[in-house]
């Protein structure tokens, strides 16, 4: 029951926002114990304290491909669905490199093309380490423009399929 | 009627043997008795029937013999039938009515005792007593009046009398038939004498051995038994037996049993001691290891709460404070190939734009030439080789193709198509069975099929096969065969000419 979307939320692409995620991965992280634990009835504002306390970027990893935290508040945005303005906030503030990065996420999974160019471009001037922990479950240092890069071109990040920018 | 029911028609194969009732044959000749449970047999009631069995004479007789051999088989020597029979015969009482006292007796089972021998050599008389006494002690045999089996003991001289006021028919008997003579015999076959005797003498033996035992196990392990008790042993057995212990008295301080107790008793109360001194250390070491563990599993909580499982693995130092500079100037590379990465993108698509556009306006002519400068550009495979003669075609698979073609994969650049040097050799000269290609022969996958010509089962000796002159004249003649191989467009220069 919580892992439903709101049947007031918007459709992105056509579809329930939560579909955008893998049905394999989206369970994986519904069973997941943080999920169950933390992302219970996370709000908005809730969220940014959680986003606070993320450590890296990732999507699944390890043998048994644990979802990481990050996509787990990437699914739960996903969810709960923030306004553009809330998005943008997420963006624009300095301090949490992180959540920015969620907001990036979500950005340029959910809203369209012009405004993820718009968006997103400035944000190459950001050169700010972020901890990322690829699939195999290795740290590594990326920089948040290389990220940004990533989201525009790369076709998988963090275990979620982007659809291609025209 | 010509059905095969019909038993006089033709299509008659004999009666259905399902349909007919079975008869038995019945011999009416012959009687059969019937036995039902609970029913009398017939010969219960002779009294009743004897007219009827009269008329039957043969069951009679029938019946007889029956019983006779059921009596033949009782009769065997086993001890429970000969029992029974005697049972039977003391009930009934027919044949004993004359009998005296002796017959009867001479009638009862006879116990044939089993002589011990002994190895010191005693008087014949001895021998017998003691052998007696020991057998009667073994035996234990008590007069048991009422039971034939028994053997009767007759007392000898002296005892005489007991026997005599206990049994005094019995001892008439005896002393009429056998007399005094046979004492000894009498002895050899009843048992006798005075209970009490024998007795005494059988617990004599018995002590002697016992002690016998006793001093056997002193040798071996140390005595712990008290003296009383050894006293009184002793006081019992010195009436009976020669050789003794002479009783020395010892004083308490040179008494090795009260030494030995006394050991013992100190040994047992270190042994306490100790065993108190240790549970108390133990109690220390426990609560020691209790105290560890419970701080063990508190971190363990700890960490488990904090982490939660996911930092297994250590975190990188994500702090933007150091070496600005260094990474202003990291960023800048990147930046810059970024921007030229997108530029040549650009242009890429630019150019292929153009070429598309320039492409469309090209002549036939300026295609072709375009085409074959493209062709020298990028050299297609290398060029078909001619195979041998059932050599093995190698397909190079559809995978890594894109390797390939760019030549990055240095294994696809490789010709696998030249042929071994079994392949070089000419088949021909093999047996049939040997012409195939390489790796087949003698192997699960070798098949008959060789080569497709092979199977090619045209007809050469036709006319229309063949490429003779007539055929193609006939070929360039005919209307509609005249345009058969002739694969070449018609151009102006043709049908101007």
């Amino acid at each position: 029951m919580a892992n439903r979307t709101d049947p007031d939320a918007d459709t992105v692409h056509g579809a329930n926002p939560q579909f955008l995620v893998d049905r394999i991965v989206r369970v994986k992280i519904y069973n997941d114990a943080y999920w169950k634990e933390y992302c219970f009835g996370l709000t908005t504002e809730s969220l940014i304290d959680e986003a606070a306390r993320l450590d890296y970027v990732a999507g699944t990893y390890g043998g048994r491909r644990r979802p990481s935290r990050f996509l787990c508040l990437f699914l739960k945005l996903l969810q709960i669905q923030p306004e553009e303005d809330v998005v943008m906030e997420y963006i624009k503030q300095p301090e949490l490199k992180y959540l920015r990065a969620l907001g990036c996420a979500y950005l340029r999974i959910t809203a369209r093309y012009l405004t993820i160019y718009q968006t997103l471009e400035p944000l190459f001037a950001d050169y700010r380490k972020l901890r990322y922990r690829d699939m195999n479950g290795k740290m590594s240092i990326i920089r948040m423009d290389e990220f940004v890069d990533w989201l525009m071109r790369e076709e998988t990040i963090c275990d979620v399929l982007w659809q291609k920018l025209l | 009627m010509a059905t095969a029911e019909y038993k006089h028609s033709i299509l008659w194969r004999g009666e259905d043997p399902t349909k007919t009732r079975f008869k038995p044959a019945y011999d009416g000749s012959k009687k059969v008795t019937r036995y039902r449970r609970g029913q009398a047999p017939e010969w219960a009631e002779e009294g009743k029937k004897v007219q009827k069995r009269q008329e039957k004479p043969e069951e009679d007789l029938r019946k007889a013999k029956r019983r006779r051999q059921a009596a033949a088989v009782v009769l065997e020597a086993d001890s429970a039938s000969s029992r029974l029979a005697r049972l039977q015969r003391s009930e009934t009482g027919e044949e004993r009515k004359g009998e005296t006292g002796t017959e009867r007796l001479l009638r009862h089972r006879r116990i044939e005792e089993a002589v011990i021998l002994e190895a010191e050599p005693k008087d014949e008389a001895d021998v017998t007593e003691e052998k007696k006494e020991v057998l009667k002690e073994e035996l234990d045999l008590d007069l048991k009046p009422g039971v034939a089996e028994l053997s009767f003991e007759i007392n000898e001289e002296d005892e005489d009398l007991e026997i005599r006021q206990l049994r005094p028919h019995l001892f008439d008997l005896l002393s009429k038939h056998l007399g005094p003579p046979c004492a000894n015999m009498r002895s050899l076959y009843f048992l006798d004498l005075g209970r009490e005797k024998m007795r005494e003498k059988a617990l004599s033996k018995r002590k002697i051995e016992e002690d016998v035992l006793k001093v056997e196990l002193e040798e071996e392990q140390e005595e712990v038994a008290e003296e009383s008790e050894y006293e009184s042993e002793s006081e019992e057995d010195d009436p009976r037996r020669g050789p003794l212990m002479k009783p020395v008295f010892v004083s308490k301080a040179n008494r090795e049993t009260v030494r030995e107790k006394e050991m013992i008793e100190k040994e047992e109360e270190d042994a306490r001691r100790k065993k108190e001194v240790r549970a108390l250390e133990r109690k220390a070491e426990s609560k020691v290891l209790l105290i560890d563990k419970i701080q063990e599993e508190a971190e363990a909580e700890r960490l488990a709460a904090e982490e939660d499982d996911r930092s297994d693995i250590e975190l990188l130092d994500d702090d933007d404070e150091k070496n600005e500079a260094e990474e202003y100037e990291l960023w800048k590379i990147r930046e810059l190939k970024r921007i030229k990465r997108d530029k040549e993108e650009r242009l890429q698509r630019q150019k292929e734009i153009e070429f598309v556009l320039k492409r469309r306006q090209m002549t036939d002519e300026e295609r072709a030439k375009d085409d074959a400068r493209l062709d020298a550009a990028n050299p297609k495979r290398a060029d078909v080789k001619q195979f041998n003669f059932l050599q093995k075609y190698y397909h190079r698979g559809g995978f890594f193709q894109d390797k390939a073609a760019s030549g990055e994969e240095a294994l696809y650049l490789r010709d696998y198509h030249e042929p071994l040097e079994e392949e070089k050799y000419d088949k021909n000269l093999l047996p049939k069975a040997m012409q195939l290609r390489r790796g087949e022969f003698g192997k699960k996958g070798q098949v008959k099929h060789s080569h497709l010509t092979d199977v090619d089962t045209t007809d050469m000796s036709a006319a229309w096969s063949q490429s003779s002159k007539v055929v193609q004249r006939y070929q360039e003649k005919m209307a509609a065969a005249k345009g058969v191989t002739n694969f070449e467009r018609p151009s102006m220069k043709n049908r101007l000419q």
